[in-house]
């Protein structure tokens, strides 16, 4: 589904990473980790477009339909969650089910603050809204940049579980982390970005 | 979480759906439309004060007044529409879903057109009011929209690309203003020819063609521009 081959990428001449090569086929998990810094986010803004390598080559099917979830999640702040996930969905034309839209909200925790602002959420009610779109968004390759930092240990609990029933529905998912032990646990294969920063 | 893809939406879809997603941000908190239009009153307000002008001089003086007040009001609707997108980095978003930047570079200007004729009807209102200044020909509300059209194309373009790289906004009022020139002569010589109710059609014919074939060529290659860049900028 995805190759990437010996891509490398500096900032204002400093370089980040280099050589760095993987492969992913369709419905496995793929952990990204390494220390802050070794690229891990440049790594998934590359493989969803926002950002080019300098070198190397990433071949991916072009068939298939790429969603990404950085930091922030990415909505208008003046917008409740229903308000985003309507404008955004609306683009992807995705026709949604009421079953897996009360489903996912209740696993994220989203049901009382569905109509709130993003403005007025936490950064982890915010991280959770995001991940409810992606979810919803019918991508199969799905990236995601340290999804559970900001998140108590319920909703690690819970996102972990959803991220189980994406990977039970054949949907390729890549996440960068620094819990170790949940990234370890849920991944079929890690690629370490400290082994690419030399 | 078997969502069902349906056929993606066109560009003009995709475009309609933007426009309206801007407009209805405005209208809720009405952020860059109160701005604009306290500048305007505040400034006409001013004028109104300091300028017991004559007939003669009134029509010049009035007709830069309000073009000088529809570029900056221009510039502070583009900007805030353009702010929305940049904060939490919805804009990435809006490419990563598949929004081609010429898409979005056309709904931005669209939005900026719409919020800017409000501003521009409450402008000659209060002109009216204050000046006793009054164009009865109607070509001038093609020329109002032309000339909105053409600032709203160069302040998105350089709103968008100063946002981007994190230039002082400030910077754009500067930067925006010898593009806007022809504009700005342009129309304050037909506002001054329609306000005196006096003129010919040959009189302003090729300055509404001047105006139109610049915003010809500044939305077409703003499109371009703004398509380019965001494939550099990575």
């Amino acid at each position: 589904m995805l190759e990437v081959n010996k891509i490398s990428k500096s900032y204002n001449g400093q370089k980040i990473f280099s050589d760095l090569s993987f492969d992913i086929q369709e419905g496995e998990i793929l952990g990204i980790t390494g220390r802050n810094g070794s690229g891990k986010s440049t790594l998934l803004k590359i493989l969803s477009k926002i950002a080019i390598q300098d070198f190397g080559e990433i071949i991916i099917n072009p068939d298939i339909n790429v969603d990404y979830l950085g930091h922030e999640n990415m909505f208008f702040g003046e917008m409740s969650i229903k308000e985003n996930i309507d404008f955004f969905t609306k683009f992807e034309n995705i026709e949604k089910s009421e079953k897996n839209i009360s489903e996912l909200k209740n696993l994220l925790g989203l049901e009382l603050i569905y109509t709130k602002k993003i403005n007025e959420l936490s950064y982890g009610q915010a991280k959770k809204s995001g991940l409810y779109r992606i979810v919803l968004s019918n991508s199969d390759l799905i990236l995601l940049d340290e999804p559970f930092s900001g998140l108590d240990t319920q909703s690690v609990e819970n996102l972990t579980l959803l991220i189980n029933k994406l990977k039970l529905k054949k949907k390729t998912l890549i996440i960068s982390s620094n819990i170790i032990e949940i990234i370890e646990n849920i991944s079929d294969k890690l690629v370490n970005m400290d082994d690419f920063n030399e | 979480m078997n969502n069902i893809a349906l056929e993606k939406p066109g560009y003009l879809q995709s475009f309609f759906h933007m426009v309206k997603k801007d407009l209805k941000l405005e209208l809720r908190s009405f952020s860059t439309l109160s701005v604009t239009i306290v500048f305007t009153a505040v400034v006409v307000s001013l004028f109104n004060i300091t300028f017991p002008f004559g007939v003669e001089e009134k029509n010049t003086i009035v007709a830069i007044i309000i073009w000088i007040i529809f570029l900056f009001s221009s510039l502070i609707v583009s900007s805030g529409l353009i702010d929305i997108d940049m904060k939490n980095k919805s804009i990435d978003l809006l490419f990563i879903i598949g929004i081609k930047p010429e898409i979005y570079f056309l709904s931005k200007i669209f939005s900026t057109v719409i919020v800017l004729s409000v501003v521009q009807l409450i402008t000659f209102g209060l002109f009216y009011v204050l000046f006793q200044f009054s164009i009865n020909s109607p070509l001038m509300i093609f020329v109002a929209f032309i000339v909105n059209l053409g600032i709203s194309t160069l302040n998105t373009i350089l709103g968008i690309i100063t946002s981007r790289n994190n230039i002082n906004q400030n910077l754009l009022s500067i930067l925006v203003l010898p593009f806007t020139l022809p504009y700005l002569l342009g129309s304050v010589e037909l506002t001054k020819l329609f306000a005196a109710d006096s003129f010919l059609i040959n009189d302003v014919i090729n300055s509404i063609v001047a105006i139109l074939c610049f915003d010809l060529i500044f939305v077409i290659a703003g499109a371009l521009l703004i398509g380019m860049y965001f494939k550099l900028e990575n």
